[in-house]
């Protein structure tokens, strides 16, 4: 929850401190209002535990529950053991907060356990105006409908924002899934053009030299050269896929700096030539794992979109550069946009702007004049 | 007479090796070896090769396209083109059947089968690759529940029983050869036969005529 305070533009940033500096006049004045040093404490800590507990990153349910308690054994000794301790307010800062934390604790616990803790909180909101014992026992009934109602509708709220969290995460999920199954099947393209090229390399040879035309050694040479080329080309294809195909979290081995994922990639490529053009200044750099990676997904995305999507392709550019404190990625061609007749992929380019943002970059593609650019832009420094 | 063949691969060892077990071949010559579908297109129209042997993938135009312009709908003196690709691909073997290639086969097949596709294409006596273009034509069939043969349009001029008997065999894969072995008449008549219901359906290849056999439904699974 703190993580979204950084994310946040300038203005909201400001909103954001005037809710917080408004929340803490209130609590102030709810505090100085309370006619005795018993009544200020209670309404103090209760209040501010709850709002606390929205911005605790890694929320435990315990804490949440512990809360709840707290409010409900205030509200107990405040309308039976101690009564008279609180006359102009039950805890309006706190009924806010736990609002909010009805809401968050829909958004961040599994179904059951957030059921649970709602009711918890639920039941501390509702039961806050029996605090006020000096209250004409009629309205008591009717500030507690009141804050269920408004509960009943900040639930809601909660729920609806679970339900959208849901079929995002689900979304993403599946065009991870969906991005997976694409490397699988460019892994097996990639692999299988080399291993075809070993294979018919070899048959040829074993063909000719069975129907006695034993080929020239100096061929043979050449033969063997490319059939031992195609070969560690399809290793380091499938190394660097299947890091790809690996947890995102696994660790980053060193082959995968920049220029050396930028040159696998090239080189692995069936299409049109690849020629890559990396600025040194960059190779040299210690970029963030999330970047290189990030930048590993946009050139293999684009390379497979030129031989998915692109006619007419006579080159392809993979190019690195600094720009300020960002590294530009770029993968040009200079194509048609054209209908090759193959299945389109739906979730390529989103699933790779998903992923650049999440490494803090941005990303554009489209049509340059001539041919077709995806540039991404990404972070150089964890700074 | 030699049977002069084209190769396009964007892959330089796919073409030296298909160029060396051609070689084996006294019967026949590599006329050009090229890396791209826009030589491959330019050097068939040049040097009318009896086959062109294309690779799918290919820059510049790929072999789909080259094959649609070499072989396709409304070409006069459509060429011999043959598909050799890594894949059998379904939506592959659709478009290059339908931009009017005479067979598909895959690269890794055994170098006796090149040769054999290779002659086959050159002559039309037989599919080429009979087990991957039958299971592929096999799909065209009409659906099951509609029970009886469902032809397109009726033809102008209806095929007799025995270019039926003909038809048949030949969307199952079999040769000329085996046709008259079956058929107990001589390859000569079977060559007749298809000659008059290749006229009659209007196409320009055997594989069409398997085609049409398995989308007519007058072959069934």
């Amino acid at each position: 929850m703190t993580g979204i305070l950084t994310r946040l533009t300038w203005w909201q940033r400001v909103v954001f401190w005037l809710i917080v500096a408004a929340g803490g006049a209130v609590l102030v004045v709810e505090a100085f209002s309370s006619p005795s040093a018993y009544g200020a404490v209670g309404l103090v800590v209760c209040g501010i535990l709850p709002s606390v507990a929205l911005f605790t990153r890694d929320l435990a349910a315990r804490a949440v529950a512990g809360i709840g308690t707290l409010s409900i054994v205030f509200t107990v000794v405040s309308a039976t053991v101690l009564p008279g301790h609180l006359d102009n307010t039950f805890g309006f800062f706190e009924l806010i907060g736990l609002a909010c934390l009805c809401v968050r604790t829909l958004l961040v616990f599994p179904a059951w356990r957030a059921a649970g803790l709602c009711v918890l909180l639920s039941l501390a909101a509702t039961t806050l105006p029996l605090r006020l014992a000096d209250l004409d026992a009629a309205y008591t009934p009717l500030m507690a409908f009141i804050i269920a109602v408004v509960l009943a509708f900040v639930l809601l709220l909660g729920l609806v924002m679970r339900l959208y969290d849901r079929s995002r995460t689900d979304s993403f999920q599946l065009s991870r899934q969906a991005q997976r199954l694409e490397y699988a099947r460019d892994l097996h393209d990639f692999v299988a053009h080399h291993v075809t090229a070993i294979v018919v390399q070899t048959q040829a040879v074993r063909f000719a030299t069975g129907s006695g035309q034993l080929p020239d050694p100096v061929v043979l040479d050449k033969m063997l050269d490319g059939i031992e080329r195609a070969g560690s080309q399809a290793l380091t294809s499938m190394r660097t896929m299947v890091n790809v195909l690996r947890d995102d979290n696994a660790p980053m081995h060193p082959h995968q700096a920049l220029t050396l994922m930028v040159n696998d990639l090239a080189s692995s490529f069936t299409g049109a030539p690849v020629s890559t053009n990396v600025d040194p200044a960059i190779a040299s750099l210690d970029l963030p794992n999330s970047t290189v990676d990030a930048a590993r997904h946009v050139v293999q995305e684009a390379l497979t979109n030129v031989l998915r999507h692109a006619t007419r392709v006579s080159e392809v550019t993979v190019s690195a550069r600094a720009r300020g404190q960002e590294v530009e990625i770029s993968v040009t061609n200079d194509g048609q946009a054209g209908d090759n007749g193959l299945p389109k992929g739906g979730f390529g380019l989103v699933g790779l702007a998903e992923r650049v943002e999440s490494a803090g970059g941005s990303l554009t593609a489209g049509p340059t004049g001539r041919g077709w650019a995806v540039t991404a832009l990404l972070p150089s420094s964890t700074a | 007479m030699t049977i002069r063949v084209l190769i396009a691969d964007d892959q330089e060892m796919i073409r030296s090796a298909f160029g060396m077990i051609l070689g084996t071949q006294p019967d026949m010559e590599v006329v050009a070896s090229v890396a791209d579908g826009e030589s491959a297109v330019e050097q068939a129209r040049r040097l009318r090769p009896d086959v062109c042997l294309l690779d799918i993938r290919m820059p510049a135009l790929d072999g789909l396209e080259a094959t649609r312009l070499l072989a396709g709908p409304g070409v006069d003196a459509p060429l011999n083109v043959l598909i050799a690709t890594t894949f059998d691909l379904d939506e592959y073997v659709y478009r290059a059947l339908r931009n009017g290639a005479c067979g598909f086969l895959l690269k890794d097949m055994s170098p006796a089968l090149l040769i054999e596709a290779v002659r086959a294409a050159s002559t039309g006596t037989s599919l080429i690759s009979p087990a991957v273009t039958v299971r592929l034509l096999s799909k065209l069939a009409p659906a099951r529940q509609a029970g009886e043969s469902t032809v397109d349009r009726p033809l102008p001029e209806p095929l007799t029983d025995r270019e039926l008997d003909v038809v048949k065999l030949v969307a199952n894969g079999h040769t000329n050869d085996e046709i008259g072995a079956k058929l107990y008449v001589s390859v000569a008549t079977v060559k007749t036969h298809l000659a008059n219901a290749q006229r009659k359906l209007a196409v320009r290849n055997r594989v069409e005529i398997a085609a049409w056999a398995w989308r007519t439904g007058v072959v069934t699974g």
